[in-house]
């Protein structure tokens, strides 16, 4: 029993992984917690699944399509709401408020549109599962693990490798020097929601082949992401797919002695505990530059 | 009638909530996503004073204040020292933490089932059981909390809120501890909200948990800001329009399957726009940022 959570805790904390790879690149943009993030996994899951299940699209294109979607939205709300707020000088709060109140309509027109059941993908869409080492792996917990590391990997490279990446850290730390030195700020923002919002649509995807998905799960995907973008810090991409793997592997490991229906509430409890032991680093690492 | 007595009770009922929501965040400036919680609090201990032990109403006011404001209290010490964005996030977790434990905790709230059969009360010989009844009830309630509220605000202590919002520094250096006078003012917030929740669960004679998630809470924080941070009467205005804005659905002819929706649609672009284009709101001091 013990490898089965050890395995399921490993799986799961890849997909939160992905939400903090996702959320860390919107992070990275706009330097503060965007919980409208969340709504690019949403749409990606949606249309996946209508794209499926309705006009019985096949599975590559479907995900390019859906993937697509997300990224759109990711640099749409970026382009209509994020900077019309960070040009007005709104604080963080604020553009958490607006960021709130973006997500919680856009999930409410998912649900008028699809409805507020669970849309999932059947198991015997995703293949049939494997032993691995005495314990049992679907091919979606396969998934996640492969999409975490690959992504994981190739965006560290791409941040700490190539001349964009150095523009966005360069934007990130400094956003007004990055001006004055000719760096197009907007561009580079702009690609680094599109690629969050990519990541993020990967991992709506894969939830539909895994616990489903409902409109609500837009705002727990946010929540999510920033809890293990918090917890892994944000200096560099390695400590947030880390934290993702601890915080899945703990969920795990709590079901010996806790029900199974208690396990979101670790997620949320870990984040205060997280705010209140980190206070004085995150303050300098998000508050301080978010306000600048 | 009916229907105009009902609709009025609901906007005096969050106007109380908004009201008390303003102590928090307008005057504190502690931005709290977990207000629903503590209406939640209060809604389902008058559930289970009145159906288990027959508690007379105003005992039950009573004891969910406390148990809101114990609950307060709680949250306040174990995010002190947090700002802005921090403070909401920790408060939205607990804001869902405390959604996770009405859900699952079966043996004490019924989880999903919820709590039905909530019996009317009665207060001194008064059954409180009409329409009238509830409104007359909700609109001590309500006066009150704007009373008790701007009593606060007018006084030494709202005077002392006020720099700490403006200036914590500045707060410090003419002697007041900013952390104390804020966990204050959350705490009298909270003890401020969950007579409302009692009054919901015998008015509704029914309580779940899908009555108090963070939409609700959104949907109170925008009542705020929408009325504007800061006024007195700003919350009142603003659970006016939140409340009875949607109403103008049912002359859309929306099929009922999507008017819950479709006032969530509202509610989030409202708050969006808000931000956007009017962050004083209708009649606010401050920015509601």
């Amino acid at each position: 029993m013990v490898k089965q959570l050890l395995l399921n805790g490993l799986a799961t904390g890849a997909g939160y992984s992905l939400l903090g790879i996702g959320f860390y690149l919107f992070f990275m943009a706009d330097r503060f917690l965007n919980i409208a993030a969340g709504a690019s996994y949403l749409l990606a899951a949606y249309s996946y699944f209508t794209l499926r299940i309705a006009f019985e699209v096949a599975h590559v294109p479907s995900g390019v399509v859906a993937v697509l979607i997300g990224s759109g939205w990711a640099i749409a709300q970026r382009r209509i709401v994020v900077l019309p707020l960070r040009r007005r000088g709104t604080t963080a709060s604020g553009l958490l408020l607006g960021t709130l109140g973006l997500l919680i309509a856009i999930q409410a027109a998912t649900a008028a549109a699809f409805g507020t059941d669970w849309k999932g993908l059947a198991a015997a869409e995703s293949g049939k599962p494997y032993m691995f080492l005495g314990a049992v792996l679907q091919p979606v917990q396969l998934a996640y693990i492969i999409c975490a590391s690959a992504l994981g990997a190739l965006i560290w490279l791409v941040l700490s490798h190539t001349f964009w990446g150095t523009q966005l850290r360069a934007c990130a730390s400094d956003s007004s020097l990055a001006a004055v030195l000719g760096i197009p700020a907007w561009l580079v923002g702009t690609a680094a929601v599109a690629l969050g919002g990519f990541v993020l649509g990967i991992a709506g995807i894969l939830t539909l082949y895994d616990q489903g998905v409902e409109p609500i799960r837009g705002f727990e995907a946010s929540l999510t992401g920033v809890v293990t973008m918090i917890v892994g810090g944000t200096k560099s991409l390695p400590p947030i797919l880390l934290s993702g793997v601890v915080i899945g592997l703990l969920q795990q490991m709590i079901l010996l002695v806790l029900p199974s229906q208690w396990q979101t509430a670790i997620i949320y409890a870990a984040l205060i505990v997280v705010l209140a032991a980190r206070r004085r680093e995150l303050r300098h690492e998000f508050w301080a530059r978010a306000e600048a | 009638m009916n229907h105009a007595i009902h609709l009025l009770t609901l906007v005096l009922l969050y106007s109380g909530l908004a009201s008390s929501l303003e102590l928090a965040y307008g005057r504190a400036g502690l931005l709290s996503l977990v207000h629903a919680g503590f209406y939640g609090v209060g809604a389902y201990t008058a559930a289970l004073l009145s159906r288990g032990m027959g508690t007379p109403l105003l005992v039950e006011f009573v004891i969910a204040s406390a148990t809101a404001a114990a609950l307060g209290g709680g949250v306040a010490l174990a995010t002190s020292r947090l700002r802005g964005e921090a403070f909401a996030f920790a408060t939205l977790a607990v804001q869902m933490i405390l959604g996770a434990v009405l859900i699952n905790w079966n043996g004490l709230t019924r989880g999903p089932l919820g709590i039905t059969a909530i019996p009317r009360p009665q207060i001194a010989g008064w059954q409180v059981d009409s329409q009238l009844d509830f409104l007359l009830l909700t609109l001590t309630y309500s006066a009150l909390v704007h009373l008790l509220v701007w009593r606060a605000a007018e006084s030494p202590f709202g005077r002392a809120l006020h720099v700490v919002r403006e200036d914590p520094l500045w707060a410090r250096a003419l002697g007041k501890d900013p952390e104390r006078l804020q966990r204050a003012a959350f705490v009298f917030s909270a003890a401020l909200a969950a007579p409302a929740g009692v009054i919901y669960a015998h008015k509704v004679t029914y309580v779940d948990p899908t009555s108090f998630t963070i939409l609700e809470s959104v949907m109170i924080l925008s009542m705020v800001i929408l009325g504007g941070v800061g006024s007195r009467l700003g919350p009142a205005l603003g659970a006016g329009v939140i409340v009875l804005i949607p109403e103008g659905l049912r002359f859309v002819g929306l099929p009922s399957s999507i008017a819950a929706d479709a006032k969530q649609i509202i509610y989030g672009f409202a708050l969006l726009v808000l931000i956007l284009l009017r962050p004083r709101g209708l009649m606010g001091r401050y920015d509601a940022e």
